[in-house]
Parts: C-alpha cells; structure tokens; sequence
C-alpha cells in the first residue's frame, strides 16, 4: 500500500513544479480592469439592487472605501474621469482632506450626489424607508459630504490589491492616500505593484510623482531644487520612472480614430490620455534639467506624433 | 486493484439516487432560482447595459461553481461516515464488492453529482442574463473543461479527507481548501514562493472571469497545463483515499 502514497507523493511533487507556471487569471487587458467599464456597471439599477455584491472582490473593497471615506452614508458612486487619472487622484485625496470635518461650509467637490438610500421625497416607501434611514448611516444629499481622514481606509487598498493583484487603480489610489501619512510606505506599495503589473505605465507614472514629493520634502518650503544634492539623487530616481512610462505608454496607446476623440475608443478613456500626456512631458521636463539635449530632441521627435500640439513637444 | 465495472455502476446508481432524495441540491438550487429571478427582472425590465449583462452573466457563472464545488464537497464528504455510521457499508462489502469498486463508484457518483449541478446552473446563468458583452466561444468549452476537473478533483479530496478526519473537520478542510486555496496561493507567492506552489488552487481552474473579461482564450499548453494540473491533484486525492479506506479497519 505504500504505492498509493508513493503515486500521492509524485503527484504532489509534480503539481506543485507545474503550479509555479499557471496563471491563467492572470492578465491585463481584461473589462474588469477598465474603470469605466465599472463604473458603467455600477451606474444601473441592478447593480444597485446587489448593493455591495459585486463580481470581484476588489470592486467590492473599492466600494467599501467610499463608504469610509463618506463617514459610512453610501452614495451613488461618482467617480469622474478625470479623478481616475494619477494627478486626478492626488489632486482628489487634497480636496477630500481639505474638506475633514464635521459640517465644512465650503465643500468644492461632490456636490449634488444622490445616496444609495433616497431621500424622503424620492422614497416611495413611507415609514419603511424612515426607518431604513434611521438605522442605516444616512446623510441628506443637498448637505454637504461628511468626509473621514481615510486612515481607516488604507488596509482596504492592501487588502483590494491582495484579492486582485492587477488591479491597478487600487495601487494608484492606495499610494496616495498612503503619501500623506508615510511616503516611504507608499513608495514600496507602489513597487509591490510593479513586481506583478510591470508594464503598468500609470504605477511608473505614480512612482516618478512620489519620488517628487519625496524630493520636495527635503527642502523648505517644499520647493523642487533641481541642483540640490540631496533632492537630485531622488531625482534622477523620478527621471528613470517618467521615462519608463512614457516608453510604455508609447507601446500601448492605440492610434485615434480617423474621426473623433482617441479617448472615444472604448480601450483608451481620457483619464489614461490625460496620464499619457503627463508621462510625456514630466520624461521630457526631467530630460531637459539633467539629460543631454540630444536626447531632448529624440524625445520630443518620439512624442511629437502623439501630441502635436503639446508646447513642450515643438521640435526645433 | 480489483475493479468490476457492473458493481460500480451500481454503486453510482444507488449514490446518485441518494443525492436526489437529499435536500441539499433543492437548496442550491432555491439560491439559484434567487439569481434568476433578479437576472430575469433585469433582464426583462431592459434596464441594463452590456456591462451589467456582463456583470450578471459572471455572477451566475461564478454561482454555478460556486454551487456546484459546494454540493460535490458535501457529498464527498459524507459518503463513507455515512455508510460506516449507519453500518451500511457491510451488506455492501458483503455482496461480495470490492474496496476499489466502492470507492471508484462512490467517487464518479460524487464527480457527476457536481457536473449536473454545475451544467444545469451554467445553463441557467446563460438563459436568464441580459444581453453581455461578447465573449469568446473556445474558452467558454475551456472553462467547462476544467471544471469538469476541477469537481472530480473536489470529489476526491472530499472522500481522502473524510477517510482519515472526523466529519466536521473533513468537511472545513475541504471547503478551506476549495475556496480559499488560490487566496493563499497569492498571498505566499511573494513571501515563500516553495509553499505556495504545495497549496490546492482550484481557482486556477475557474475560468469565469476570465471569460467575461473578454480576454482570449488559453493557449495549448496553458491549457493542457491546467488540465494536467487538476488530473494530478485529482490522481493523488484518489491515491491517498485508497490508501485510507483500504488500510481502514471496519
């Protein structure tokens, strides 16, 4: 009978060596991967109806995150385009900070968001609906947003990242939220991200970003000091990155089409046009401050296709 | 190994029609119902997208392997407990059957058990979702392919289990297994790369995702890797059940 245990441990041995190379879940240019898709998804009446139950578990974490950040009142996700893209979400983590508070006066985004559970006006459910919002975290929708600091959201985008190593945008997101506490941490969050997406051009994008503001910490008030020892070294580190993504990001964006708007192409949204311009011109800036001018001119002669009416891109 | 064919069948008969007068499919299958009829509101209400129609459709499909790995673990599971508790299983070996026979066919009879399941809530996923995005017709076949593997893999490490632990635990370890295996896998890979590749991952062979991603279809040796990856696991959970029921004292 030690036969049987001896085929059991062949088996075991042999799976295991073949283990090591299947990934069949494992790839990039899925719809689930595309945000706009998503959220196209998250937009409809039944998506609504299932409520958190979403296909992928990230989704699902995201979700929750939205939650935390709005003090637990779910509103119909409002995600734009432009929030999508990594300065957007930099800049989107700013005003959601800016506007912690109890009842801030001023609120610059969000506004006019309906919430998942509606407003006594809209609710055709009567005393049901009054004790739905009772129990239920609830704000009205004409006041403005209740924002969180979002430190408790921050082991969501570990987790989301966990469940779905591809899942770009919870890196992206995650490491700016991270920024604000711990720039280092958000920094080896971003490479944990580029060892299993490295030909994400958006994470090198975001890796050259947060060495900036690396950069930028070392000297006051904040300013970038393009021949300060210190700073440069840091740098020259942001320079590889921007040049990284800009490569990559030459490698996958699609042509436009002869009529319209590249970002009209469902596989190209504008978020991603918007991140491929900013590519382009921080490679280009960083070439210009520490590189050959030769390069420069290579560079822009490279890009100029793409963005013809970029001014950084105008060759001479 | 002594094997006799007309006793198997026997035996899957006997077990299948056991399954059927449990309660266990009836309840799945009232979870089922329950996605049809919000996918079916959906549907016929039209307020959907293709991406919400994409959406349900991998619902259902994810349910159907859900489901269909749940059932095959619950069967696999209390198939020889079952027989050792009510002392059935002396009649049965008295007859004369042999060991082999009965666990081949009480295997094969788990194994189908779960590719019913599994086929008739694929199907229902695919009649009652909206209009999806398309997707592609080769790895939809390679999909039902490696579940088909996936749950007579399921069957077998349902029964190795049940043969050397007590129920309960049997039946927590196989789930644990079932479910979370590619969870685990993901998580060791970066951190002791030698003890994730050890784990069971039936998620490997859950191409659902995959499909309604609209990603191309596996190659041949990705395929034929997933294939001969769940034939390994399915050969070594029947080698170790052997071993446990043969070397069992009753």
């Amino acid at each position: 009978m030690n036969r049987m245990l001896i085929i059991a441990g062949a088996c075991w041995l042999l799976s295991a060596g073949l283990s090591s190379h299947l990934h069949p879940n494992r790839y990039r240019e899925g719809r689930s991967q595309d945000p706009r898709i998503v959220a196209e998804a998250n937009e409809s009446a039944l998506a609504r109806i299932l409520g958190e139950f979403r296909t992928g578990m990230s989704d699902i974490l995201f979700i929750k995150t939205e939650r935390y950040l709005h003090s637990g009142v779910g509103y119909v996700p409002h995600l734009t385009e432009e929030l999508l893209s990594v300065q957007g979400t930099d800049q989107g983590v700013d005003d959601h900070l800016s506007e912690i508070g109890e009842d801030a006066d001023v609120f610059h985004h969000e506004e006019n968001v309906e919430t998942l559970l509606p407003a006594a006006s809209k609710d055709y459910r009567g005393w049901i609906g009054q004790m739905h919002r009772k129990v239920k975290p609830w704000r009205d929708p004409d006041m403005a947003h209740k924002h969180t600091d979002g430190k408790e959201l921050i082991p969501w985008f570990k987790m989301m990242t966990v469940s779905d190593p591809g899942y770009i945008r919870g890196y992206v997101i995650g490491a700016f939220w991270l920024k604000r506490y711990n720039s280092e941490a958000s920094l080896e969050f971003i490479e944990e991200g580029l060892v299993h997406n490295p030909d994400a051009f958006q994470l090198h994008l975001s890796k050259g970003m947060l060495l900036m503001d690396k950069a930028r910490q070392l000297a006051n008030p904040g300013a970038i000091q393009w021949e300060n020892p210190g700073q440069k070294e840091i740098l020259l580190k942001a320079k590889a990155s921007f040049q990284t993504a800009a490569s990559l990001m030459y490698d996958v964006r699609p042509s436009p089409p002869a009529e319209g708007n590249i970002s009209d192409l469902p596989e190209w949204g504008s978020y991603q046009e918007t991140d491929a311009r900013a590519a382009v011109n921080m490679a280009i800036l960083f070439e210009e401050r520490y590189g050959d001018p030769e390069n420069v001119e290579t560079l822009r002669k490279k890009y100029h296709p793409l963005f013809p009416n970029n001014p950084r891109l105008k060759i001479e | 190994m002594s094997l006799s064919w007309t006793h198997i069948s026997l035996v899957v008969k006997s077990t299948l029609l056991e399954v059927q007068r449990r309660q266990d499919v009836w309840v799945l299958s009232m979870f089922m119902a329950l996605f049809a009829v919000v996918a079916l509101g959906a549907r016929l209400s039209g307020d959907t997208t293709p991406a919400t129609g994409t959406f349900m459709l991998n619902l259902g499909m994810s349910l159907a392997v859900f489901f269909a790995h749940a059932l095959t673990v619950l069967l696999s599971v209390r198939q020889f407990p079952n027989e050792i508790e009510h002392r059935t299983v002396y009649p049965l070996l008295a007859k004369p059957l042999s060991r082999d026979s009965l666990l081949v066919g009480k295997w094969l009879a788990c194994w189908m058990g779960g590719i019913l399941t599994f086929l008739a809530f694929h199907l229902v996923a695919l009649g009652v979702s909206p209009p999806a995005q398309p997707i592609s017709g080769i790895l939809h076949l390679q999909h039902l392919l490696v579940q088909v593997v996936s749950l007579a893999w399921a069957a077998g490490l349902g029964i190795a289990c049940s043969l050397c632990l007590p129920r309960g635990l049997a039946l927590g370890s196989t789930l644990i297994c079932v479910y979370t295996g590619e969870a685990l896998f993901r998580w060791l890979e970066d951190r002791l790369a030698i003890m994730a590749y050890v784990l069971p991952r039936f998620g490997s062979l859950n191409l659902a995702t995959r499909l309604t991603d609209g990603v191309p279809p596996l190659g041949l040796l990705g395929m034929g890797g997933l294939l001969v990856y769940g034939s390994l696991w399915t050969l070594m959970s029947l080698a170790l059940a052997r071993r446990f029921w043969i070397w069992r004292s009753l």
